[in-house]
């Protein structure tokens, strides 16, 4: 099993174009959740944010991506300016070596909105069993389309 | 420390290549955003793949790096989606590609994704059922061609196709059982469709409550035997018993009984419905004064059925005695809709409360109340409006700020509602804010919010106010992707959209560029959405369109007395060139008459956006008084020089002959009469009317010149006609409506002074002119000069009709030299309009105030429109 920072080296040399072997694959799309691409680069971010492998970070993403789109609705989970720096300071200190790329903070702001709406709209014991079912219920009425490895 | 350099330091592209055919690279080259020599950023390469992706046309979109000492090699490999480009039926053929293509509602182009492709199969198998295929399996697959596009497979498995061995009624009341036996459908034999069957139980159950059994129901039982392929069809009737609805201590208006009936039968009669039925009738006798009026159901049987008997107490009728208004200026009175005499209406009061509040307002009283007291309990009831005005404060300061010190956009207005000195109006706050986030957000600050905040002093006089702009992030256009066109080149899309890459993304511009997309015929639908991107200040817009049919085909067939038989055909073509070009012929025949028209129109002409049309037609007719033959050209082209006002351009030739002539030649109708038109011609256009068919407000102007000329084949004469009108209200119900026009021409290239041809020169009189006379009937032979004034006053009786007062005077003159306003013709008359769907139905009265010996001393005219 890789550790964290065996992946982090990985992620960074493929989203910077490092020095690498010829023909070397750095992006394309993972996945398709309603017409909208879940990209390889994104999925590498919660591979390295999250520890996963990479069919667990996929399926996250697509789960984040299905969140942010439904929160998105309710305007007492959008982001004041503050709360969008606040979330992007964050992340950065989780992953200092990640800090020069702008899509570290475009996933930040969308998890704190996503935070918002759970907030707002849960409460009560066994929140993660409802917020898997939310999650469940967006899964089923979402047409998801996986590309070929 | 190698990792911090790389972070820090990106490598630097040595060559980017866009793997597609080389028809499809220009247009993908522009969403690639990247080249040689620029350092190769992650977030870019991710926005490249996200926008490329974003055009539909791709499943995959692979980036590969390789790397040499030149630097970095980028390759982006768009892998195609499967998108449909024919339909191919496999198994049994029990339905075309075409049938299959409806049925599974696919487009051409459409991507075959295996969701997509398994409910086309689901579709397919759903119309083969209700082609009486009950047994139908359908599987979908897509096949990629070798060229771009992929085949749609349906694998049909149909089974037997099902037929009806019987059908029957079960249930029908006595002597009913024939009349719903004649509506089962499909017959013993023919082939077995469930939806006509569904239809024929509905048509049972219409044809039950139409006699009374408002609560029939009707079940369709099917009883299948797959051996024989067979189906039995059992219609259930349930008829219930009959109803019928009943009115105690008060008869309804015919209209609202029927109403009423309505209700109960399409209910059921269900509570609901009778309850809609109770409301139905109370709300009619409140319109007519019964304040108090309730109405109580009840459901009771009667032999063999039901009656549901309303108990009505409609109450004295409130009519408004004494209107009297105190705590605010008496002269508002005059505009209440609340009538001394005049039934008390709950409406009426609600909205004289308002309005009375209103122009408390207007004047400063920010907390204005006004309520309406009724002093009684029916019958002449005094009606006393008291109004409640509070404090009232006058603007002492009104500051902008802008929280993040930014100057204000353009767009801004110059001048705010809001101004010191003046009294405080929360309404022109709230549209002063509303100004503001307007210019905000056009400015491309599309999440700017303006804060209004109020300060009194102790007194509550004198008002501070302040709006608090946050602009949050300004947002600028990145890139704009084109998605969905097949036939339509992408130029045709683009230059409607008013966003450009790398200025501010402007909320009104966004709208604008909507609505113009919208309006383009060759357009199904069209979208303009935000792409999801790592920076909120560079948004990427995706357009989504779906074509139209470009093809549409029309025609008709009639019968007249002398054209015996009448038959029409129009052809459209739309999307000529993929540029948005349209042509459209139309033709018309019968026995004696033909007429061919036929017109091109370029929305774009020279790269401007402006409209041409080029048309041309011809027309002949045998009539029985004389036969003629009229043919030309027309090119026209159409300027906006703003919203609101049109300048047109035209150059015309048309000639018409007009041959065996059996009768005098006064008797053929002017316009039929020998005429060649040969030029140019302008229309100046400006109208601010807000309802063309029945303007209230605002004001129309035209002004035309027409040249004709003999050096292109015309009759020379040169013709100006302004016409211009304007309409006002003046009292809350009395609208003032005003006309002038004037008529300038001359012929020449005669030896003497000439009129113009007969079917050019200017006439008055008749629905739409000079109401004193008939039509034409001021000056017969018409003339080159023309005045004439009207007013009109339009005074609303009730909700549909209104009356009329009106004048017209003035004259049409030989010749332009012979204008004299001291001859001037006068006329005076009354009319009665109804307003109805189609325009207003106008019936009007006109008397001659200087009748001349031989003329009659009035008309009457009945017509649809105003007469101006």
């Amino acid at each position: 099993m890789r550790s964290e920072r065996g992946l982090t080296l990985v992620l960074i040399l493929a989203l910077a174009g490092a020095p690498c072997a010829a023909g070397e694959l750095i992006e394309r799309v993972l996945a398709d959740v309603d017409g909208q691409p879940v990209l390889l680069s994104e999925v590498r971010l919660y591979e390295t944010l999250k520890g996963l492998t990479q069919e667990g970070a996929l399926e996250t993403a697509i789960d984040a991506r299905l969140m942010h789109r439904e929160a998105g609705r309710l305007p007492q989970a959008s982001l004041a300016q503050d709360e969008a720096e606040a979330a992007c300071a964050a992340v950065r200190r989780k992953a200092p070596l990640l800090v020069e790329d702008p899509g570290l903070c475009s996933l930040a702001r969308r998890e704190a909105i996503v935070l918002k709406y759970v907030a707002f709209r849960f409460s009560g014991e066994d929140l993660d069993a409802q917020i898997e079912a939310w999650v469940k219920e967006l899964r089923a009425a979402a047409s998801i389309r996986y590309n070929a490895p | 420390m190698i990792l911090a350099l790389l972070l820090t330091t990106a490598p630097v592209l040595a060559s980017v290549r866009l793997e597609v055919p080389e028809v499809d690279h220009e247009r993908l080259w522009r969403y690639v955003a990247m080249a040689p020599g620029e350092p190769l950023r992650p977030a870019a390469l991710r926005a490249a793949v996200q926008r490329l992706y974003a055009t539909g046309e791709f499943e995959d979109v692979l980036a590969e790096s390789s790397t040499d000492a030149s630097g970095v090699h980028l390759v982006l490999r768009p892998k195609p989606a499967p998108r449909l480009a024919s339909i191919r039926i496999e198994g049994d053929r029990v339905l075309g590609p075409d049938s299959a293509r409806r049925a599974a509602r696919l487009q051409p182009g459409e991507a075959l994704w295996p969701g997509r492709l398994d409910a086309a199969a689901s579709q397919v198998a759903v119309h083969l059922v209700r082609q009486g295929y009950l047994e139908a399996r359908v599987e979908a697959r897509a096949e990629r061609g070798a060229s771009r596009g992929a085949a749609a497979v349906f694998k049909i498995t149909a089974g037997p196709r099902v037929r009806v061995s019987s059908a029957s009624v079960v249930g029908a009341p006595a002597g009913l059982g024939r009349t719903l036996e004649a509506l089962a459908r499909p017959r013993p034999g023919e082939v077995f469709e469930r939806e006509r069957a569904t239809r024929a139980a509905e048509r049972m159950r219409q044809a039950l409550v139409a006699r009374g059994r408002w609560r029939a129901r009707t079940e369709l039982v099917e009883t299948y035997d797959p051996v024989a392929a067979r189906v039995g069809l059992r219609f259930v009737v349930n008829a219930g018993a009959w109803q019928r609805v009943e009115f105690r201590g008060h008869t309804p208006a015919p209209g609202v009984r029927r109403a009423v009936e309505r209700l109960l039968r399409e209910g059921g009669p269900s509570l609901d419905a009778r309850d809609a039925g109770a409301d139905r009738i109370v709300a009619a006798l409140q319109a007519r004064g019964h304040r108090d009026a309730s109405a109580g159901h009840v459901t009771r049987e009667a032999p063999g059925g039901e009656i549901v008997s309303y108990e009505i107490v409609p109450g004295p009728v409130w009519t408004a005695g004494n209107v009297s208004l105190s705590g605010a200026d008496a002269s508002l009175a005059l505009r209440l809709r609340t009538r001394e005499g005049a039934p008390i209406r709950e409406r009426d009061l609600e909205q004289d409360e308002r309005l009375l509040t209103r122009a408390l307002e207007d004047a400063g009283h920010f907390e204005a109340r006004v309520e309406a007291l009724l002093d009684g309990g029916g019958g002449l009831t005094p009606v006393t409006f008291r109004a409640d005005p509070g404090p009232r404060a006058e603007v002492e300061a009104l500051e902008v700020v802008v929280a993040t010190g930014e100057e204000l956009p353009k767009g801004t207005p110059r001048q705010l509602h809001t101004r010191p000195g003046e009294p405080y109006r929360v309404r022109d706050l709230a549209s002063d804010r509303r100004s503001l986030l307007l210019a905000w957000r056009n400015a491309g600050y599309l999440e700017a919010e303006v804060v209004p905040e109020v300060a009194f002093d102790d007194e509550r006089t004198r008002a501070r106010l302040s709006l608090q702009v946050l602009p949050g992030v300004r947002s600028e256009v990145d890139h704009i992707i084109v998605r969905g066109l097949r036939a339509t080149r992408e130029v045709v899309v683009r230059r409607e959209l008013l966003p450009q890459q790398g200025a501010p993304l402007g909320l009104a511009d966004l709208l604008e560029s909507q609505r113009r997309l919208g309006a383009l015929p060759i357009l199904e639908r069209a979208s303009i959405t935000e792409l999801d991107g790592d920076e909120p200040s560079r948004k990427s817009l995706l357009v989504d369109v779906r074509e139209s049919r470009f093809t549409s085909f029309a025609y008709g067939l009639g019968y007249g007395d002398r054209d015996k038989l009448r038959g029409s055909l129009e052809l459209t073509r739309r999307n000529l060139f993929g540029m948005d070009r349209s042509l459209t012929a139309f033709a018309r025949g019968s026995f004696v008459s033909s007429r061919f028209l036929a017109t091109y129109r370029e929305p774009y002409l020279l790269g401007r956006r402006l409209e041409l049309f080029v048309t041309g037609f011809r027309e002949e007719e045998d009539r029985e008084s004389f036969d003629y033959v009229r043919g030309g050209g027309l090119v026209q082209t159409l300027f906006v020089l703003k919203p609101g006002r049109t300048l047109i351009a035209r150059a015309t030739h048309q000639r018409t002959d007009t041959f065996n002539v059996a009768v005098p030649e006064a008797a053929v109708d002017r316009q039929f009469r020998d005429a060649t038109i040969s030029g140019p011609s302008f229309s100046l256009i400006e109208d601010s009317r807000d309802d063309a068919l029945d303007p209230r407000r605002g004001a129309f102007l035209a002004l035309d010149v027409q040249l004709s000329l003999r050096a292109l084949g015309g009759d020379p004469f040169l013709k100006s006609y302004l016409q211009a009108s304007s309409y006002r209200r003046v009292l809350p119900r009395t609208l003032l409506a005003a006309s002038a026009r004037l008529g300038l021409a001359r012929s020449f290239g005669f030896a003497e002074k000439t009129r113009l041809p007969l079917p050019e020169r200017f006439f008055a009189g008749g629905d739409f002119s000079f109401r004193g006379f008939p039509t034409d009937g001021v000056l017969r032979e018409g003339g080159n000069g023309l005045l004439l004034g009207s007013l009109e006053l339009r005074i609303d009786a009730s909700r549909r009709f209104a009356l009329a007062l009106f004048s017209d005077l003035g004259n049409v003159y030989p010749f332009v030299s012979d204008i004299d306003i001291g001859d001037i013709r006068e006329s005076a008359g009354v009319g009665l309009r109804y307003k109805s769907a189609f325009g207003p139905l106008r019936l009007d009265w006109a008397y001659k105030l200087d009748r001349r010996p031989g003329e009659s001393a009035s008309r009457v005219h009945l017509t649809v429109g105003h007469a101006f």
